[in-house]
């Protein structure tokens, strides 16, 4: 037997005790990393509510915001629900008296930490995440004030967290501005 | 070199590789979320574009003749045979297009001035963004002929797709508004003084004063009743000649029937017009020249004025020269008073709803003072109503799904 098996042995069990620490070390290293990724990962998860609700309720909402008839049932909250309905779609893009395609009746409601709509004669479907609140202010008939607040959805590691973060934006309804003269043909 | 080093240099290939493999990874996860992002801006950005063309419809409408928009430069309309006619352009070309090179190929409904088309390559803005707008008559009239002054606008909004880098894309975004407007001719008045009620107390002392029509008449009668009789009674001899204009002398005409027949005047005997209308006057009014003005309480003015002059109670103009129409809605006189002249026309009514939707008429009352001259012109009429904005009486998204 070569001399050097020995060494090769020593090296082996050496390596064997070695390992470990390095992979606690390596761990070590790494775990705050991680940690921190899962908080970043967390709060772009909330960012990218805030980011992408405004843009994406606008364009539902002024397509189903925007009744060219009966005003009254166009926008109404129904406890947390908020209702928008528009009878446009009708012969020569007048209205045909129903409300039954999907772009002509839109619900919104939250639904624990999901913001959830529903078009048409369908149901209420996630469409955000992380929603913390969701409130719609209906005081002004041509504006409707949309307030939202979202929150990480996971307990944070290492970032303190600093509570859910709001946003309000306002929708101008535009068939809801006023005229100089009557809407009666 | 041994096989043990041969092993570690493959294990440090192999962790290269994953290490690059999740840089990768990651950056085309960041770009995808960016490239969303822009999209979502994107699409949002063609929708306010669309709602901006609507916004210059409004803006642009009171100055057009709908009829020769409608049938375009050319005179003649092209006909509404195509699905999507009333659109500026069609949805799968509006994706497609390349704004700079696209020009449309029927002129029917887009807005002109002195047969120039104003936006013939749309309507350019931030970002390579365009928006095109394009009118029709609304579908209770025939293509090419407005009476009613109700005109649909389409607007499209496109925002130019991405068509360098890794998330080429060879759409462009595109958003379709329609508005239902009308354009407000209803105090385009046919006369140098018109008339509306049942009754009138006249006071014209002196000679000194003229109602000129020209090829209009000078009195213009609407309503049934005793206006015209109260008129030719309160004239001394020798007045009539003072009412210059087509017809005889006193120039007068009933125009009761007139009104009665057309879409656009024929509100005037609706008693929501009225009251719609005076609700929302002082949030329309304006301080510059030409304006609209309104003065709800009356009151004395002198000086010269340019627009639409709207009054309610007694109301007096002394050394006032006026360019546009003076609308007196009643609840006591309008009197005009020493050198003060009108070039465009007077419009005078003194009515209010019942409650159960009839319209009453009280009184109207006019005193002429002095050397006061009256004189019709249909230029500075139509001036004037260019003013009023236009009615909106719809509004809606249109999606290609849709009956378009």
């Amino acid at each position: 037997m070569p001399k050097n098996k020995g060494a090769t042995l020593i090296e082996a069990l050496i390596a064997l005790s070695i390992g470990p620490l390095l992979v606690v070390a390596f761990l070590g290293a790494v775990a705050p990393v991680q940690s921190l990724t899962w908080d970043l990962s967390a709060l772009h998860d909330r960012d990218s509510t805030l980011c992408l609700a405004p843009p994406l309720l606008c364009k539902w909402i002024s397509g189903a915001g925007n009744n060219r008839v009966d005003r009254s049932t166009c926008v109404r909250a129904d406890g947390n629900i908020l209702h928008l309905q528009s009878d446009m779609d009708g012969s020569n893009g007048f209205p045909d008296g129903d409300v039954d395609e999907s772009y002509e009746s839109v619900s919104i409601r939250q639904n624990g930490s999901d913001l959830q709509i529903r078009s048409g004669a369908g149901s209420f479907q996630p469409a955000f995440r992380n929603v913390h609140s969701f409130h719609a202010d209906l005081a002004d008939s041509r504006l409707l004030r949309l307030a939202l607040a979202a929150d990480a959805d996971k307990a944070l590691i290492r970032v303190p967290s600093t509570g859910p973060k709001p946003i309000t934006f306002d929708l101008y309804l535009w068939n809801f501005r006023p005229n100089l003269f009557g809407e009666v043909p | 070199m041994t096989r043990e080093a041969g092993f570690t240099f493959v294990a440090v290939m192999l962790m290269t590789l994953l290490v690059l493999s999740l840089g990768v990874y990651l950056c085309v996860l960041m770009a995808n979320q960016s490239h969303l992002t822009s999209s979502v801006d994107s699409q949002l950005y063609s929708l306010v574009l669309a709602e901006n063309g609507v916004e210059y419809a409004r803006s642009v409408l009171p100055h057009l003749d709908l009829n020769r928009v409608l049938a375009g430069l050319d005179g003649k309309h092209s006909g509404a045979s195509t699905l999507e006619w009333r659109n500026p352009l069609t949805f799968d070309l509006a994706r497609q297009m390349e704004p700079d090179a696209w020009s449309p190929s029927c002129d029917d409904g887009w807005p002109a001035h002195e047969e120039t088309l104003l936006l013939p390559q749309g309507y350019p803005s931030a970002g390579g963004g365009r928006f095109y707008i394009r009118f029709s008559n609304n579908p209770l009239e025939p293509a090419a002929e407005d009476k009613d002054g109700i005109v649909l606008v389409r607007s499209m909004g496109i925002t130019g797709a991405n068509r360098n880098g890794f998330f080429h894309s060879a759409r462009n975004n595109v958003s379709l508004v329609e508005a239902a407007l009308r354009q407000e001719r209803v105090f385009d008045l046919q006369a140098a003084l018109v008339l509306f009620g049942e009754s009138a107390t006249f006071e014209w002392p002196g000679e000194g004063f003229e109602f000129n029509g020209n090829l209009n008449p000078a009195v213009g009668i609407v309503g049934y009743g005793e206006l015209a009789q109260n008129l030719l009674n309160s004239l001394a001899a020798g007045q009539g000649v003072c009412f210059q204009g087509a017809g005889g002398s006193p120039s007068m005409r009933e125009m009761t029937n007139e009104y009665l027949a057309s879409p656009v005047y024929r509100r005037v005997f609706d008693t929501g017009f009225w009251e719609h209308f005076q609700d929302q006057l002082p949030a329309f009014v304006d301080t510059r020249l030409p304006g609209l003005r309104f003065y709800p309480n009356g009151g004395d003015i002198s000086g010269s004025f340019e627009g639409f002059l709207v009054a309610r109670g007694d109301f007096t103009l002394t050394e006032v020269q006026v360019e546009g129409v003076i609308l007196h809605l009643g609840g006591g006189r309008l009197t005009l008073a020493a050198d003060t002249s009108v070039r465009g026309a007077i419009w005078m009514s003194n009515n209010a709803g019942d409650g159960s939707g009839n319209l009453v008429h009280g009184p109207l009352d006019l005193r002429i003072v002095g050397s006061v001259s009256v004189a019709y012109d249909a230029g500075a009429v139509r001036r004037s109503l260019t003013l009023l904005p236009p009615t909106q009486l719809g509004w809606r998204i249109l999606f290609p799904e849709m009956k378009l």
